[in-house]
């Protein structure tokens, strides 16, 4: 079996964006992504499969799913994409993953990569309304955050798939841009979810309204609560730790 | 260098009790069948001369938090204000998640009559402080 693959379901169309979704700091990639899911009823045309991934099945509505799908989000002559991840992947399987992805990616003419989650902030239990940074990779991303009005990633380290994914971008001179709000290293965070996805609105127009998901803050917290145990045993492996350190560069 | 030394010791340590910890932890139930208590996530913070202790309790309100020392535990529990419902999860068919409980052993150092906790937005925080070293006059 090969490292990792993508098995397409449908006719996946050439798209303008691919916005991904993976459990991370206070699981808001993941619940950002879901929520887009079952709030846009976006159809899965594809899903990713790999060694590197559990040995686990999704089941939603007596219904097998993959733990690693692409949707497709309609959104007014837009083609956007849609990667949700239930599960973290382990440390040996980031590298390929990342480099996996940004090639498909591109093989479908995505215009860029947007990139769902959080960094940790120790002052989030204080926080009504948590910032949200954007990470560019080109000038062209840099310059588009800048003009619709985000905190700059400027300095620090970004870790785990993201830095990876964006690496790739790096690499291929794509364009990708990770949207992180101030979120709980290690508790789900609605949210967070709900500012990324406030944030994620001006880029690609989605117009989703996250007051439902405010709403279930509280029940969203409870469910997630062995999924957020499961991320953090695989956050520990992925260099996580650099997020608190101080970059020589920036000394 | 020596300080280097044993602090490197220390974490090592630390870092050996959280993987039996979890060792243990991957054998335990998730949930408390009968009572219908769950572990929260939590995470515990040194802060020198104190402990922080920050509990994550949604759907719970203040007043059915509570906070016990019994010996050398410090002891969370708490209601939810309606069952968590997951009855569609095999796994959880057969039990309501009700509440949750969380024992922590608390090091021999932490003076137990100062120990104090808020609550909010269903975040519970406990502050653990240490009890200050004294010199005993010698005779």
């Amino acid at each position: 079996m090969k490292d990792w693959s993508v098995y397409e379901l449908k006719d996946v169309p050439q798209a303008d964006y691919l916005v991904v979704g993976m459990p991370d700091v206070g699981l808001v990639g993941l619940i950002a992504s879901t929520y887009l899911v079952r709030t846009l009823n976006a159809e899965m045309v594809a899903y990713l499969d790999s060694p590197h991934l559990p040995p686990v099945l999704l089941y939603h509505e007596a219904q097998p799913y993959p733990v690693m799908r692409v949707h497709r989000i309609p959104a007014g002559g837009k083609e956007i994409l849609l990667l949700v991840s239930e599960v973290a992947i382990g440390a040996r399987g980031i590298y390929a993953f990342a480099q996996h992805l940004v090639e498909w990616s591109r093989s479908k003419g995505v215009g860029r990569l947007l990139l769902l989650g959080g960094v940790p902030s120790p002052q989030r239990m204080k926080l009504e309304k948590p910032a949200v940074y954007g990470a560019g990779v080109t000038r062209d991303d840099v310059e588009l955050l800048e003009k619709s009005g985000f905190n700059l990633f400027r300095e620090g380290f970004v870790s785990g798939p993201y830095a990876l994914i964006l690496k790739e971008c790096y690499m291929r001179s794509m364009k990708g841009i990770a949207l992180l709000a101030e979120s709980f290293l290690n508790y789900p965070d609605p949210g967070a979810a709900a500012a990324v996805l406030t944030a994620l609105d001006p880029l690609v127009g989605l117009k989703v309204s996250v007051e439902p998901l405010l709403e279930q803050e509280e029940e969203i917290r409870a469910r997630l609560r062995e999924t957020m145990k499961r991320t953090m045993e695989a956050m520990r492996e992925t260099g996580k730790a650099y997020e608190f350190t101080v970059p020589a560069m920036y000394v | 260098m020596e300080e280097w030394f044993e602090e490197s010791f220390r974490e090592l340590r630390r870092e050996l009790r959280r993987l039996m910890r979890e060792v243990e932890k991957f054998f335990e139930p998730v949930v408390d069948a009968e009572r219908g208590e769950v572990e929260p996530l939590y995470e515990v913070i040194d802060a020198g001369d104190r402990i922080l202790v920050r509990v994550d309790l949604p759907k719970v309100d203040k007043e059915s938090v509570e906070v016990s020392v019994i010996g050398n535990k410090l002891v969370v529990k708490a209601s939810m204000r309606e069952p968590l419902r997951l009855c569609d999860l095999p796994y959880y068919a057969r039990c309501e998640v009700t509440g949750y409980k969380l024992e922590l052993e608390m090091p021999l150092d932490i003076d137990t009559e100062k120990i104090q906790a808020t609550f909010r937005s269903g975040y519970l925080e406990i502050t653990l402080p240490r009890k200050k070293a004294y010199r005993v006059k010698v005779e």
